[in-house]
């Protein structure tokens, strides 16, 4: 899996790079990310010389476009580019020191960039002809709506004029991922992306909310106008400052005051943009960090006196919009799966059980069994250790708690790393662990590439 | 954020190891001691520290000289205390005192790039000023400025040692950390710092990047604290569990919890796991604090080891799972679907909401959305649609700076295509809510105005002039502004709108329209004044009796019928005797019968009188009033 490894390499030599420049070189933490570099970027060549290639912000190893690893190190490869560095080839045994003059160079230390020993520099670059480049439609629909969530903040900076129907031909699209595949949307959603958090938890955001909305019975209509709500829930971020966003830890009550803005300012933008019968987007962005039981923020006065905006006569009133309801879930469990400013992600079923913990106060009770009934005991992207020693990943929910669950093997028994990952379907009595990612050094969405488009197991 | 109170506290939990950095020999002072007589060297500095700041020349000071004296008698050289923005440390601890100096002396020291201070032997006064002056010297803006080390080596202050941020890298390095006081840990270990230790290096290391990001108003803090979050995960385990205990003990200061902090509930519940029994309780503490400060219950999920959430299954936790319940749950939320309607209301709801929320800026660009969509629903003919975007306009402006936008914005929007809609479309104009008919009337009446002017249609002239009618009812104002505006016509409509809205501070505005150039608006004027002020009316209407324009004299007769006041015989008489035309003459004599006051009456006779060589005109007159006299008997 080269996805796999080389998302494994970029991780160590971007931490080595910060590294270099807090402690300069030959530093034994410094060293831990570099020798991890090492190993990533031997299994990465298996023996022959591999060329990573940075073309138009995507990242080719050989002729192979690395869609993944191009979109959840995008901000990293920035980096690189700002250091003149468009290509770098490693001859295994690749050697941490040649690494380190890479980190050195990324951390803008390091005149000489290197074209000998076993990691170069700037080597002849491929030509666009000889790429090999995969189109996945549904990492497409992915990167697209990332993209229009790009554009559509830096208009919502700039105050210029805002249109929603690219976000709506976006949302479309994805809605039809998500009722096509479900198991794939619920895989490309476990897209995380530290540098640009934001955007990749709304795109989550709005498939998660999709997939709830479809078990709900909505109606093509009313999911586009959901799913805008999710998409751009959390617009009003463009307007906080990075350096709260950014705070790694409990925030200051300046901060809150600040971040509590958010929903405000977001709901704002997207008033000022809806066309006539879209203006419910805006409510979602409003309301979502309302909690069900009235508390949260903004002081929502609709509280004290519920507008009329339930649904049929003898369906349990609540002031927050179902569409609210659903959002915040969705947008609660991708946040405690993600990495945050201030705490390192969580796993799938942790997630869903602070999730049910939150049923009746933080979230509708309803929405929140129904989530967990799409979802499966075991999300789909969860990764788990099983009591026999094998390192599963959930592709798809069970569908009923006592049937296996259908998972593929990455590391086996042994801990060797599958190249091939093999369908293991397990039952939950087998679970020993979960872990996240990170520490199992799996990415979850690349299985979709590796599966192809005919879809998961 | 206090760190010298958080490790006051700390203290109390875990004993800091008591050894000094002071090569004090075999002999092993009590950590009370030490913190004694360390306190004394940080006041001694203090004291010589203000003497400095207050005199030209310190020396011949006895307080500096005393404070010199001490600063010779630590438990041993080197003394070195280390530089924390917040003050002095010793051994990693705050060294308590009381001289507020001490702060100022360590931010001065802190902003030069000074990590740690102190003495290789007793100090002279001459070197204890030299390092003073190296303080308290700007830091230089140009590279070239030499350093606080090299400034000190360069004035020769031999007893002085400073150790800089940079240096204390190196020297960290290079010695395993013998140069500096400031690490706790170093002293509990003595060996490990020689052979590297990452859990040590790992503590001092990030201890000294966060003071040195602390110092320049932390930016970078989350690269720094992520860096140590994911550095962590690399270490070895039994390195991991010494470090997280660490944190534990110490989570009351901001930089460890700032760490902790990045634990996710998993990491904390697999860490928690192999923590000693000693520590735990300290992990359930920290927990609680986190739980409470984020408003969690502390026995929530997140504090369930893996075991537990492994073992207490989720689908175990849900009501039942199975198809009956999930065809329930999906009815359920099914029925709570608002369709068009419902999410209409809520988008409204929630514009109320963010009006009320939005800062000046935020006000004036939502209050023009909102009328737009006012207007947008107009042009589609959905009123209802439109009272509801206009409610939200009317509630959401308390103040009169809001209405003073929301009467800007209104103005915008209400475009001629809006209100041709509104006002000409006759079934639109009929059923106009009442919410929209106050919006337009507070904040709409200018551009309605202005519409009647350029309209040419009668039948749409009619209704925006009954509408401006209706209107003139609550707001006057802007129609009466306009009454001396050029166009004739529009005045007199305004006039109209104006005669029946029963507000009396109009009458004055269309009293001064009685003398207006154009006598159409003279005679809606005349016509108009009585209805709002009678005596005002009577006045115009005998004023109108010397109006150059026949017609407007005869209506002015016709307006005096009533009129109790004696003026209108005079005026009477000044119109008989200015010649008029027959219907005029006619018409005066008629009215002086009407009237029966005396004054009438002896005017009458006047005019009946018989008079040789009379005119036509006047016997018509005569024949008139003898007629009047006689039906009067
Ligand atoms: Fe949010
Ligand atoms: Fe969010």
């Amino acid at each position: 899996m080269r996805e796999g490894e080389t998302g494994a390499l970029l991780t160590a030599l971007r931490r080595a790079a910060t590294l270099h420049r807090l402690y300069g070189s030959h530093h034994p933490l410094t060293d831990i990310s570099l020798t991890e570099a090492a190993r990533a970027a031997d299994v990465l060549a298996e023996g022959e010389p591999a060329q990573l290639t940075i073309i138009d912000g995507s990242l080719y190893v050989n002729r192979a476009l690395l869609p993944m690893a191009s979109l959840s190190h995008s901000g990293f490869l920035q980096t690189i580019l700002d250091h003149g560095v468009t290509s770098v080839t490693l001859v295994p045994p690749v050697r941490v020191e040649d690494l380190a003059v890479l980190t050195a160079t990324l951390a803008g230390d390091s005149p000489e960039p290197p074209t000998a020993g076993s990691v170069r520099l700037n080597e002849d670059n491929l030509a666009p002809a000889q790429r090999d480049e995969p189109r996945d439609e549904r990492r497409m629909a992915y990167t697209a709506t990332l993209d229009l969530l790009r554009a559509v903040s830096l208009a919502v900076v700039r105050r210029e004029q805002v249109s929603l129907s690219e976000a709506t031909a976006a949302v479309r699209t994805l809605m039809d991922l998500c009722l096509d595949d479900p198991a794939a949307a619920l895989l490309l959603s476990t897209m995380k992306n530290h540098h640009e958090y934001t955007f990749f938890h709304s795109v989550n955001t709005c498939i998660l909310t999709l997939m709830i909305g479809q078990a709900a019975g909505l109606d093509r209509d009313d999911q586009i106008l959901l799913g805008m709500g999710a998409l751009l829930h959390d617009i009003g971020k463009v307007g906080i400052s990075p350096s709260v966003l950014q705070h790694p830890g409990r925030l200051t009550p300046e901060m809150w005051k600040e971040i509590k803005q958010h929903p405000q300012m977001g709901a704002e933008a997207v008033l000022l943009a809806s066309e006539p019968g879209q203006e419910v987007v805006a409510v979602v962005a409003l309301e979502h960090h309302a909690r069900y039981d009235g508390s949260g923020y903004p002081n929502l006065l609709y509280f004290e006196e519920p507008p009329a905006h339930t649904g049929s006569p003898g369906a349990a009133a609540h002031p927050l919009h179902l569409f609210t309801r659903l959002t915040a879930v969705a947008d609660g469990y991708d946040a405690v799966t993600s990495r945050r400013a201030y705490r390192r992600a969580a796993t799938p079923p942790r997630a869903l059980r602070v999730l049910l913990d939150g049923a009746g106060t933080m979230y509708d009770p309803d929405v929140v069994h129904a989530f967990i009934d799409v979802m499966g005991e075991f999300p789909p992207g969860s990764l788990l250790r099983l009591r026999g020693g094998e390192t599963v990943l959930v592709s798809r929910p069970a569908g009923d708690p006592d049937r296996p669950v259908p998972a593929l093997m990455m590391i086996d028994a042994a801990g060797r790393r599958l190249s091939q990952p093999e369908p293991l379907s397990f039952h939950p009595g087998e679970v020993a662990a979960y872990l996240t990612p990170e520490r199992a050094g799996v990415t979850p969405a690349l299985i979709l590439e590796h599966a192809g488009p005919a879809g998961v197991d | 954020m206090s760190d010298a109170t958080a490790m006051t506290t700390r203290r109390a939990a875990t004993p800091a190891p008591p050894e000094s950095r002071s090569n004090s020999g075999p002999e092993v002072a009590s950590p009370a001691a030490v913190d004694t007589l360390a306190a004394a060297m940080v006041d001694a500095l203090a004291v010589a520290w203000t003497t400095y700041r207050v005199y030209a020349d310190p020396r011949p000071q006895d307080a500096f000289r005393r404070a010199v004296a001490t600063l010779g008698t630590p438990p041993g050289f080197p003394w070195i205390a280390a530089v924390h923005s917040s003050g002095f440390r010793f051994d990693g601890r705050p060294i308590p005192t009381r001289r507020q100096a001490a702060s100022t002396l360590t931010r001065a020291a802190f902003a030069r790039g000074i990590a740690a201070l102190g003495f290789s032997s007793p100090p002279t006064p001459d070197d204890l000023l030299c390092l003073f002056e190296v303080i308290s010297q700007r830091q230089g803006s140009t590279a070239e400025a030499p350093g606080p080390t090299a400034a000190l080596a360069a004035k020769g202050a031999a007893t002085v040692i400073i150790i800089e941020h940079g240096r204390l890298r190196q020297v960290s390095e290079e010695r395993g950390h013998d140069g500096t006081a400031d690490a706790a840990e170093d002293s509990a270990h003595p060996s490990d710092a020689q052979s590297g230790d990452p859990a040590r290096r790992y503590l001092d290391e990030y201890r000294l990047l966060y003071e040195r990001l602390r110092a320049g108003g932390l930016p970078g803090l989350q690269e720094l604290v992520h860096d140590f979050t994911d550095c962590f995960f690399a270490l070895p385990r039994d390195q991991q569990i010494r470090l997280f205990e660490q944190f534990l003990a110490r989570h009351e200061e901001e930089p460890f919890r700032l760490l902790l902090d990045q634990f996710s509930q998993d990491d904390l519940a697999e860490l928690g796991r192999l923590l000693s029994p000693g520590t735990h309780p300290l992990l359930v503490e920290y927990a609680r604090i986190a739980a409470e400060q984020e408003g969690q219950s502390g026995d929530a999920a997140h504090m369930l080891s893996v075991e537990q959430l492994v073992a207490g299954r989720i689908s175990g936790l849900l009501p039942s799972a199975g198809e009956a319940v999930r065809r329930q749950l999906g009815d359920a939320l099914r029925a709570q679907i608002p369709g068009p309607e419902g999410n209409f209301a809520a988008a409204t709801a929630a514009a109320d909401v963010i009006l009320s929320l939005a800062n000046e800026a935020g006000y004036i660009r939502v209050a023009r959305a909102v009328a737009a969509k006012t207007t947008a629903a107009v042009a589609e003919g959905d009123l209802r649609r439109a009272a509801a975007w206009g409610h939200v306009l009317l509630s959401g402006a308390p103040s009169r700076e809001r209405k003073e936008v929301v009467r800007r914005e209104v103005e915008d929007a209400l475009r001629p295509e809006i209100l041709d809609r509104l006002f000409t479309a006759t079934e639109l104009t009929a059923d106009l809510p009442p919410t929209l008919v106050t919006l337009l009337t507070l904040f709409g009446l200018d551009p309605i105005i202005e519409c009647l002017a350029a309209e040419e249609d009668m039948g749409r002239r009619r209704s925006l002039v009954s509408f401006l009618t209706s209107a003139a009812r609550t707001r006057p104002g802007p129609l009466i502004r306009r009454l001396n505006d050029p166009r004739w016509f529009l005045v007199r409509n305004l006039v109209d709108a104006l005669a029946h809205s029963g507000r009396t501070e109009a009458a004055a505005g269309v009293r001064a329209a009685c003398s207006h150039p154009d006598s159409r608006v003279r005679r809606e004027a005349r016509r108009a004044l009585p209805l709002l002020d009678e005596a005002a009316g009577t006045a115009a209407a005998i004023e109108g009796l010397q109006d150059r324009e026949p017609g407007l004299r005869l209506q002015a007769i016709g307006l005096l019928r009533t009129a109790p006041a004696p003026d209108v015989e005079r005026g009477l008489a000044a119109l008989l005797a200015s010649r008029p035309a027959r219907e005029e003459r006619l018409a005066a004599v008629t009215l002086l019968a009407a009237r029966r006051t005396q004054e009438a009456h002896t005017l009458l006779l006047r005019l009946a009188r018989r008079r040789p060589f009379a005119r036509r005109a006047r016997r018509d007159t005569r024949r008139a009033a003898r007629e009047a006299l006689a039906g009067r008997s």
